[in-house]
């Protein structure tokens, strides 16, 4: 199908990568919802044509961003990857063969953390898991809060929110107790080349301690993506299924509440309807 | 509806996975602990992964996604995050298989094998379609399975050096046309 | 201590990391950020292995480089029981080491294009890793008619196999559907099932039930 079909992803701003890694690669040629994207490296600033036609472009949160469409306002914000106590890293961009939707739907779903992740994010002698309250707020953010699940790095039960502004995109608000109302953060932003193929851009912006090294961290995050990825490409069907086509159980309904918001915004780009 | 062969009797080993295709079916082949061999479609009811990536455990197929537990009936036996809960009535797709002649035979409705001329030797994937293929082989030594759309797996009998370098020469004469 | 200049998401230092854990060897694992960091061009690094590559090792003041070329020299060196790398079938272990720098040059090579945004012919990658992998598959297939469950005639694994594993596990990620390679999908549970094997991220990540448990 054309993208242009489906207003509420056409008319986004995607991420294309950072900066910095962008000019490392010379990344003059990509794609967005199966149109092909040439970018021009200036020496200041990075722009963005698709077949000719200038595309609006914007920085924020260390990536480029553009839009095919016309997106009400900015990119989405998260301010906090701006302040001062943070160790902030753009940790990877990386090309996964399936529908964008299906990561976003991998990172709210906990339940696979034993079987994907063993003895990182999840053990098999703890499966208590508690979804999170699913909310949409005034600007139809989906959010899951307060979602539970037993984290064997730090030996207690992890709690994490989620927050999707758009189809393609999700960030993670990892809970710290010793900091009440602050947050760790993971972004995981995907640009769609097509319906069947994106780009996972991740970033990470933690409250800075003592412990954490960049390299380890972001080979770890790196890891724990690719981890993900073993599965991701192995979905029999690319697109994410939204026509009820699968067998789902009470655990999943934070997959089941992202699936509905989808509905409700009448996405079918990436989908199987 | 055609039965196809689609492994070798002694390559599905316990605890093992063998990924097999009936046509545009991808297979997830394995033998239980009863001993018994399942041929199933290759895809989880639940998030549609792959059962082959995940592990045979002898008992049941686990898959790799949320391990999900799944009886040689092809029924879900255990959902880990549902601990101890009982499952609802999720079954896998499973096709009905025979054994025959040191093959594996699967259908999609009755499985029916038929003959086979001798011991099974190397199958030979050909990226040409079976109607092509067909053309080549000899089907009442040969079986020949259609693999997704443009391509057959062959499943002979007789001398494997032989038979290999007969194969690898019409693979040979197919593919570069 | 031997020093391993290594990265998680690399092939070819799963084969090293591999070895030193069979070998009950003390290593410092030294991360290099292959990705985005490009650390392996780095200047630092590139005085360790000009080649720009990983992995390399430092061991008693000498840097070895080639995941290969480490894996003898670590067998040679360290391994008392010379299994891993048979003196008197030292033609036939080379020539699957050079086999597995094909599989770097193919398989790999169209892994690094679908998953690094690396450019090449990523066409000609897959159709020669397609051809290594019917070779190697039938090699296997007929190793196993002999009784043998490895690459060379011997009751146990060598070098020979940990250098042409790990891409070939990881064909997927370069476009390369496994599916057709029966005796190499043998291969590999084997491989997965040996004591102490930890999969890289891309492999199956729970432990391979044993076929005897």
């Amino acid at each position: 199908m054309s993208a242009r079909e489906d207003a509420v992803v056409w008319n986004r701003w995607y991420p294309l990568g950072s900066p910095t890694d962008i000019r490392r690669r010379n990344a003059t040629r990509t794609r967005l919802l199966g149109h092909d994207i040439d970018l021009e490296i200036h020496k200041t600033w990075i722009s963005a044509s698709s077949d000719s036609r200038p595309l609006p472009v914007t920085e924020r949160l260390g990536y480029v961003w553009t839009s095919l469409g016309k997106p009400d306002g900015p990119p989405q914000q998260l301010l906090e990857y701006y302040e001062v106590d943070r160790l902030v890293m753009n940790i990877w961009s990386t090309p996964i063969k399936c529908s964008g939707l299906r990561i976003v739907d991998n990172v709210i779903d906990n339940a696979h953390f034993p079987f994907l992740h063993p003895n990182i994010l999840g053990d098999e002698n703890h499966l208590d898991l508690v979804p999170g309250e699913a909310s949409v707020d005034a600007a139809g953010a989906l959010w899951l809060k307060s979602q539970k699940a037993w984290l064997p790095l730090t030996n207690s039960v992890a709690e994490y929110t989620y927050r999707i502004s758009d189809p393609y995109s999700v960030v993670l608000f990892i809970h710290r107790p010793t900091t009440p109302g602050r947050y760790d953060y993971l972004g995981i932003f995907a640009q769609p080349l097509d319906e069947e193929n994106f780009i996972a851009h991740k970033l990470l912006a933690w409250i800075r301690e003592d412990w954490m090294d960049e390299r380890q961290l972001k080979a770890d995050q790196q890891s724990i993506s690719a981890q993900d990825k073993y599965v991701l490409e192995r979905h029999v069907h690319k697109k994410l299924p939204l026509n009820g086509a699968e067998t789902s159980i009470e655990v999943d309904s934070s997959s089941l509440s992202y699936r509905e918001w989808l509905r409700a915004n009448h996405v079918t780009y990436g989908a199987m309807t | 509806m055609t039965s196809y062969v689609v492994a070798l009797e002694k390559d599905v080993r316990d605890y093992s996975i063998v990924r097999s295709m009936m046509g545009d079916k991808p297979l997830v082949i394995w033998r239980g602990a009863s001993g018994a061999i399942n041929v199933w479609l290759d895809r989880c009811p639940h998030r549609f992964v792959r059962l082959s990536a995940g592990r045979n455990m002898g008992g049941y197929l686990e898959g790799v996604y949320h391990g999900w537990q799944f009886e040689e009936s092809g029924k879900v036996m255990l959902v880990p995050a549902m601990q101890g809960r009982p499952a609802h009535d999720i079954s896998a797709t499973v096709y009905s298989t025979a054994v025959a002649g040191g093959f594996v035979w699967a259908s999609e409705e009755e499985c029916s094998p038929s003959g086979s001329a001798g011991e099974p030797c190397y199958p030979v994937h050909i990226a040409a379609p079976v109607d092509q293929v067909r053309l080549h082989v000899d089907s009442s030594v040969d079986h020949l399975t259609p693999w997704g759309v443009d391509g057959s797996m062959v499943y002979p009998t007789g001398d494997p050096a032989q038979r290999r370098a007969e194969l690898s020469a019409i693979r040979r004469r197919l593919e570069e046309s | 201590m031997i020093q391993f200049h290594d990265y998680p998401l690399s092939g070819n230092c799963f084969k090293v990391r591999f070895l030193l854990e069979q070998l009950g060897l003390e290593y410092q694992s030294i991360l290099v950020d292959f990705y985005p960091g490009y650390e392996h061009k780095s200047p630092r690094f590139l005085n360790i292995n000009p080649l720009g590559q990983l992995p390399a090792i430092m061991d008693k003041g000498r840097a070895v480089r080639d995941a290969q070329a480490i894996l003898v020299y670590l067998a040679a060196a360290y391994d008392k029981s010379g299994k891993w790398f048979p003196r008197d079938h030292q033609g036939e272990v080379y020539q699957w080491l050079a086999f597995a720098d094909q599989l770097t040059g193919s398989i790999s090579a169209a892994r690094l294009h679908d998953a690094m945004f690396y450019r090449l012919d990523v066409s000609k990658a897959r159709t020669e890793g397609i051809k290594l992998l019917r070779i190697i598959d039938e090699h296997l297939w007929f190793a196993e008619k002999d009784g043998h469950d490895w690459l060379l005639p011997l009751p146990h694994p060598t070098i020979a196999d940990v250098a042409c594993l790990p891409y070939i596990a990881l064909a997927e990620e370069g476009g390369i559907d496994l599916a057709p390679f029966f005796s190499v999908s043998r291969w590999m549970e084997r491989f997965m099932r040996l004591e102490n094997f930890k999969p890289m991220p891309g492999m199956m990540p729970l432990q391979m039930p044993k076929e005897t448990p």
